[in-house]
């Protein structure tokens, strides 16, 4: 009936057009609900290998080919950033992190990622109350020694010399880092320093790649490089928060997590002790060192930071590791929209404003 | 109805039934798209995927009551063992971190293990039952 009224209806012709348009801009807007739900679709993939990791990928997008291409892009990203940043390996054509410990002593043109990271350090050095000190290379690189070898082989292994350590410890001073931003060059004037940036670098690569991706237009995905966990808009598949768990680093009857949080926009990093450490006569010697003892931190078990920037989210869970929960709570002042959860033991304990990141179940 | 007569015969129609059956269809084909996607995604049994260097070696399906050892030419030193609680782990490797081993055994869909010096990796895949909550997107 409501048919055969439409068609008797004398309607103007303007009219006729108009609602003619509208009918076709609801069926776009149909078609558009139709299309966004299968553009829902969720890729993933892992690269292995980008600074000692593996990088797990999660994107929203249109087809294979429009998820490979940023795919291709991430892992690029990833190769270039470890080569920037790495200590231990040269590699042709590429001036490093190692190339300025090389030649430690004279000026050094580096590319103007590596001056960033290196401004980004000296930044850290200074929050942290000089807890977190890329210059501390020489004390790190007896350790990272000593874990390698011990690890490799546990029958010989060995824990660095306390007078090596604190000889080493002499040339840590992150005032003879200079940066000139003008000749773009990098100077260590202690040519006895060395620069590791292990403890920010990576965190740094996946924020800036996290960044370019958003550039490029991707509205929902999420890097997890090791832990270091970096999420862009919300997990669309679900229409919901991206949902993190906090590694429990105990094999306890509490479960693989110790809390989930659900966030959107934001990064999540936990430095821990159960990862990366060795053991000497019984002990275990974890990787994070406190320039304080020149021995590894033994504060915490772990530390879970959740910030918008994941550099920071790095620089900050190894610095609450360095310290007690009440220093590290002070410190949390600087850091307004930083969230911390700490695990000691059984005690797990968070700041107020992670209890509100914490998943209803 | 009356009033939306009214409004037709008045000869301002800008919305007729006609067109609101079509809206109808469209958002009820929408819909239907949603689910279609939404439902296909789910598989029943979970397996372990293991990579060399982003190439797939094998892929162990996660049998209860089934144990199996895993051992590659391409790299000696790797062992992969399957456990009979569903879960698969690296058992040994030459690497100097070992953080492989301490891994420890994986299970659930989306984790994973990774021999970082050697180029493994092995990925759950699949949705296993899950209680609500354990179901996160990331471990951090």
């Amino acid at each position: 009936m409501s048919q055969k009224m439409s068609f008797t209806n004398k309607c103007s012709g303007s009219a006729r057009v108009f609602s003619a348009l509208l009918a076709v801009l609801f069926a776009c807007g149909a078609i558009m609900l139709c299309v966004s739900a299968c553009r829902n679709e969720s890729f993933e993939a892992f690269v292995t290998g980008p600074f000692d990791t593996v990088t797990k990928i999660i994107l929203f997008a249109g087809d294979q080919s429009e998820f490979d291409e940023h795919r291709l892009f991430i892992e690029q990203e990833l190769w270039r950033y470890h080569q920037l940043f790495d200590i231990y390996n040269d590699y042709p054509g590429v001036t490093n992190i190692k190339t300025i410990n090389d030649r430690a002593g004279s000026a050094v043109a580096c590319s103007e990622d590596i001056l960033d990271l290196i401004e980004f350090g000296i930044e850290c050095e200074e929050k942290s109350g000089g807890r977190v000190n890329i210059a501390m290379g020489s004390v790190l690189k007896l350790w990272h020694d000593a874990r390698t070898l011990s690890t490799a082989e546990p029958s010989r292994a060995f824990v660095p010399d306390r007078q090596a350590l604190e000889e080493a410890a002499r040339h840590t001073s992150i005032d003879d880092v200079r940066i000139d931003r003008l000749k773009g060059t990098v100077t260590l004037t202690d040519p006895l320093m060395l620069l590791d940036v292990g403890a920010i670098a990576k965190g740094y690569a996946v924020e800036r790649i996290a960044e370019s991706l958003v550039k490029r237009g991707i509205r929902a995905g999420a890097l997890d490089a090791g832990g270091n966990v970096r999420v862009i808009g919300q997990n669309v598949v679900k229409n919901k928060p991206w949902r993190i768990g906090i590694h429990n680093p105990f094999d306890n009857a509490e479960g693989p997590f110790v809390e989930i949080v659900d966030v959107v926009n934001r990064s999540v990093v936990t430095s821990g002790n159960d990862q990366r450490y060795f053991i000497f006569q019984g002990r275990r010697y974890s990787h994070i060192i406190d320039p304080a003892t020149n021995q590894p931190a033994e504060y915490h078990d772990a530390v879970s930071v959740i910030a918008e920037d994941s550099g920071v989210a790095d620089f900050l869970s190894t610095t609450l590791m360095l310290m007690t929960e009440a220093e590290g709570r002070e410190l949390l002042a600087d850091f307004p929209d930083c969230e911390v959860l700490w695990v000691q033991g059984t005690t797990v304990t968070m700041t107020e404003g992670f209890k509100e990141y914490v998943a209803g179940r | 109805m009356k009033d939306n007569d009214d409004v037709t015969r008045d000869r301002r129609v800008f919305f007729r039934s006609r067109d609101l059956l079509i809206l109808v269809a469209l958002i009820v084909l929408a819909l239907i798209l949603y689910v279609v996607t939404w439902t296909t995604r789910a598989s029943s049994e979970s397996v372990a995927k293991i990579y060399h260097d982003g190439q797939l070696l094998e892929v162990v399906k996660l049998v209860p009551g089934e144990e199996r050892e895993f051992r590659f030419d391409i790299e000696p030193s790797i062992v992969i063992r399957q456990f009979a609680d569903q879960s698969i782990a690296f058992m040994s490797s030459d690497c100097p971190d070992r953080v492989c081993v301490k891994s420890g055994r994986i299970k659930r869909p989306g984790d994973f293990a990774a021999c970082v010096p050697n180029r493994f990796l092995i990925v759950i895949e699949g949705t296993a039952e899950l209680s609500e909550g354990e179901d996160v997107d990331f471990v951090a």
